[in-house]
């Protein structure tokens, strides 16, 4: 669109477009934006997603119903867990296997360290985003702790591979409660650490406040869940309104906010990590003993039917639709992701922002790319 | 120079009459070297720094292994020559789509004004107890503030020029980035600056400093302008980092948002130049800093003697030693504070930049002069003169 400028009616001023990405500093992966520009403001933002597609729903229908699960580890590479989790539960429910007590504390602590990691990496990358480098490095020290305390449960560090249909592939390691409350006592002061970074920083409340809102109407109209809903004031969690696993059990708190802006989002994610925390005192302490695992024949067979389970991911409310027709395959295996609502929805918030305001936003709604695109 | 210089060269020869072009050339070579040699140092410094604060180590593969194990600070010393040595030796790219003379001419026009703000500035001097102590600095203009504002001035020029000749829109963005910033922050920049002015009545850097050892008031202390001129020397010191692009106002190159902002396209050698620039940019404005805020090479209260005598060895230009010594802890001082900043506050956006230094910075500013304008006159009713 062109259009005169006001000072000198000769001269024309001439939007721009500007091909963000997929190969860019700060879109998490490989997401293209392309940018509408007049000068520093944005016009029209066209999110281009695909670049990450792995056929992982194909896939799975090639593939017995066990040998999936190492494929849904693909699915988000931050939080593994819950993408195990997610399937896993599916199965059950499809083929009503009871998961033993042990199992299912171990499955929701395991979520839980998830969270913990998938939030310190966000809280790093976030910080990043907005151009402080020192939160980066505060957060990736202490997710190394948790990647530890995983590497000592399932050998992995990033991939897990550790639920299994009927419980998870091995017990939790003999002092594993004691190295995890250790972690945690000596982590949960350091979210303090973390905010003092950030929080009261006037550079950072002013590039986060109020900048990209997100009304709860919008956000519930485009499907928006887990945190970023929560930061829009809607009290939505999986864990509260279908509980599975043992979290009815538990006590733990929703936080909400009503500012819908990137600041909330900052701000709920930090409140999770200490109800996480909280959750993960509890499951120490209440964490049954008993086997870790009902074993199922290597090449299972479910019966016919179809069913739909979601969970709490730290991106969100993370679901997976599975149809069986009675083999040992998924007939269709589709799973409804957290990160691909935010970014439909991420479009219309940076209209009319400013270049930094698109990484604050897009950093600030946890977008990530491999989930999305599958 | 020129007087230091020959005074040396005779007191070293005995009579020798140096040409005349021989001061320029010696102090061309001395800051070439000083800035290749200082900016190398810096960004070991930078690096380290970083690391203490992240809890880290920065580098510590390279360089004598022995030392590294001794503690943190004494590891990675070869680091910064090994990553100069590779820029050296990478492939000078350009690209084909670029306006050939500006991208070339972008680079060097930097490092030229990088080059030539060192005039003025000066390190040290004879003893400032003579009534007329020659200033070491390549040549001590009368109007050598103004002059070092003017020529900071066109490294956003070849900013501007390499963010246009690169042909990609983020290095465009990045180059009008800087063309805004240093619009929003020179001028508070200069009323900031101006508040010392009027204190000492000079824009000589020399004179300001022996202005400031004077003392106001008969002071000693209260002369550094740091004191009567506090919001000056803070208004400063923010527009100066923000000139040289260092985060957190380092928009015009914010990684995360254009990627490299105007040096997007650049490779190897040209690259090279702009980072060196930027690294003694910074440094300049820790050296006018110290000698505008901070009283150059003074301390209040201690007048070097011009030889220094070790019993076994008599230590000749003593005061130009002890001067420079004290110069270089100060800057270094004021170097430390950046590297601080620069590693814990997230980046400013570009509109909020300019709304901080239009309203915020420039008035500042001026209550900055207007007290500066009555301390001086104060001091010009009831001590007589200025300061000096």
């Amino acid at each position: 669109m062109m259009r005169q400028f006001p000072a000198n009616p000769d001269l024309t001023v001439e939007e721009f477009e500007l091909n963000m990405g997929p190969q860019h500093p700060s879109t998490h992966g490989v997401l293209r934006l392309v940018l509408t520009m007049d000068g520093e403001r944005v016009v029209r933002c066209k999110p281009v997603v695909g670049y990450l597609h792995r056929s992982i729903e194909k896939m799975a229908e090639n593939r017995t119903y066990t040998q999936v699960i190492p494929v849904t580890d693909r699915l988000d590479y931050c939080t593994s867990m819950t993408s195990n989790y997610v399937y896993v539960m599916a199965v059950e429910d499809l083929a009503d296997i009871t998961v033993p007590p042990r199992a299912e504390y171990i499955r929701v602590i395991m979520s839980e360290l998830n969270r913990i990691a998938s939030h310190l990496l966000w809280y790093g990358t976030f910080a990043l985003e907005v151009g402080a480098t020192t939160p980066f490095i505060y957060g990736f020290r202490d997710r190394e702790k948790v990647l530890d305390l995983f590497e000592s449960t399932c050998g992995a560090r990033l991939l897990y591979n550790y639920l299994r249909i009927g419980g998870v592939s091995r017990d939790l390691p003999e002092d594993f409660c004691e190295r995890m409350l250790a972690f945690l006592d000596e982590w949960e002061p350091l979210i303090r650490e973390y905010e003092d970074l950030l929080d009261e920083n006037p550079i950072f409340y002013n590039r986060t406040k109020k900048v990209g809102f997100l009304s709860a109407e919008k956000a519930l109209a485009y499907g928006v869940s887990g945190p970023n809903l929560r930061a829009s004031g809607m009290a939505r969690d999986v864990r509260r309104e279908h509980p599975y696993a043992v979290y009815p059990e538990l006590e733990f708190d929703v936080p909400v906010r009503t500012e819908g802006d990137v600041f909330a989002r900052y701000r709920i994610r930090m409140e999770e990590l200490r109800q996480s925390a909280r959750i993960l005192r509890q499951c120490a302490e209440k964490l049954p003993g008993g086997p870790y695992l009902e074993p199922q024949p290597l090449r299972m067979v479910l019966p016919e039917g179809e069913t739909y389970v979601h969970l709490e991911s730290p991106r969100g409310d993370i679901g997976c639709y599975l149809v069986s027709q009675g083999t040992d395959k998924p007939y269709r295996c589709k799973f409804r992701t957290p990160s691909f609502c935010h970014i439909a929805v991420f479009q219309h918030l940076v209209r009319d922002c400013l270049i930094p305001d698109i990484m604050a936003i897009c950093a600030s709604f946890d977008v990530v790319l491999p989930e999305t695109d599958r | 120079m020129e007087p230091i210089f020959e005074q040396f060269v005779r007191d070293l020869t005995g009579g020798f009459q140096v040409p005349f072009w021989a001061p320029m050339l010696v102090s061309l070579g001395l800051v070439l070297a000083f800035i290749a040699l200082n900016a190398m140092f810096m960004i070991w410094l930078e690096r380290k720094i970083c690391g203490r604060i992240q809890r880290r180590m920065g580098p510590m593969l390279t360089g004598p292994k022995a030392w590294a194990r001794f503690s943190m600070w004494t590891g990675g010393w070869f680091q910064t020559p090994c990553d100069s040595v590779k820029l050296l030796l990478k492939e000078d790219i350009i690209p084909a789509q670029v306006d050939r003379f500006g991208f070339m001419l972008a680079p060097v026009l930097v490092f030229m004004a990088a080059l030539a703000v060192y005039v003025p500035l000066p390190i040290s001097s004879t003893s400032y107890a003579q009534s007329a102590p020659i200033v070491v600095a390549v040549a001590d203009l009368d109007i050598g503030l103004l002059y070092v504002v003017a020529i900071t001035t066109l490294t956003i020029l070849a900013i501007l020029t390499a963010g246009w000749a690169s042909n990609n829109k983020y290095s465009l963005l990045g180059g009008m980035r800087a063309g805004v910033q240093i619009l929003s922050y020179e001028i508070p920049m200069l009323f900031a600056l101006m508040g010392p002015m009027v204190l000492a009545g000079s824009l000589s850097l020399g004179d300001l400093v022996l202005v400031q050892h004077a003392g106001l008031f008969g002071v000693p202390l209260l002369g550094w302008f740091l004191v009567p001129s506090f919001l000056g020397a803070v208004v400063y010191l923010i527009c100066a980092v923000a000139e040289t692009n260092r985060p957190p106002f380092d928009m015009p190159e914010a990684e995360q948002e254009l990627v490299a902002g105007f040096s997007t396209e650049y490779t190897a050698m040209r690259f090279a130049m702009f980072y060196l620039a930027e690294f003694s940019n910074t440094f300049v404005v820790c050296m006018i800093f110290t000698a505008v805020f901070l009283g150059g090479w003074t301390l209040p209260g201690f007048i070097p003697p011009s030889s220094l005598n070790l019993g076994f060895f008599t230590l000749p230009y003593f005061d130009l030693l002890a001067g420079m010594a004290i110069f270089f802890a100060k800057a270094y001082a004021v170097v430390l504070l950046l590297m601080w900043i620069r590693w814990t506050f997230p980046r400013l956006r570009p509109d909020h930049l300019m709304t901080f230094g239009w309203k915020f910075l420039l008035p500042l500013s001026f209550v900055n002069l207007l007290v500066c304008i009555v301390l001086a006159a104060i001091q010009q009713i009831y001590f007589g003169g200025n300061p000096g």
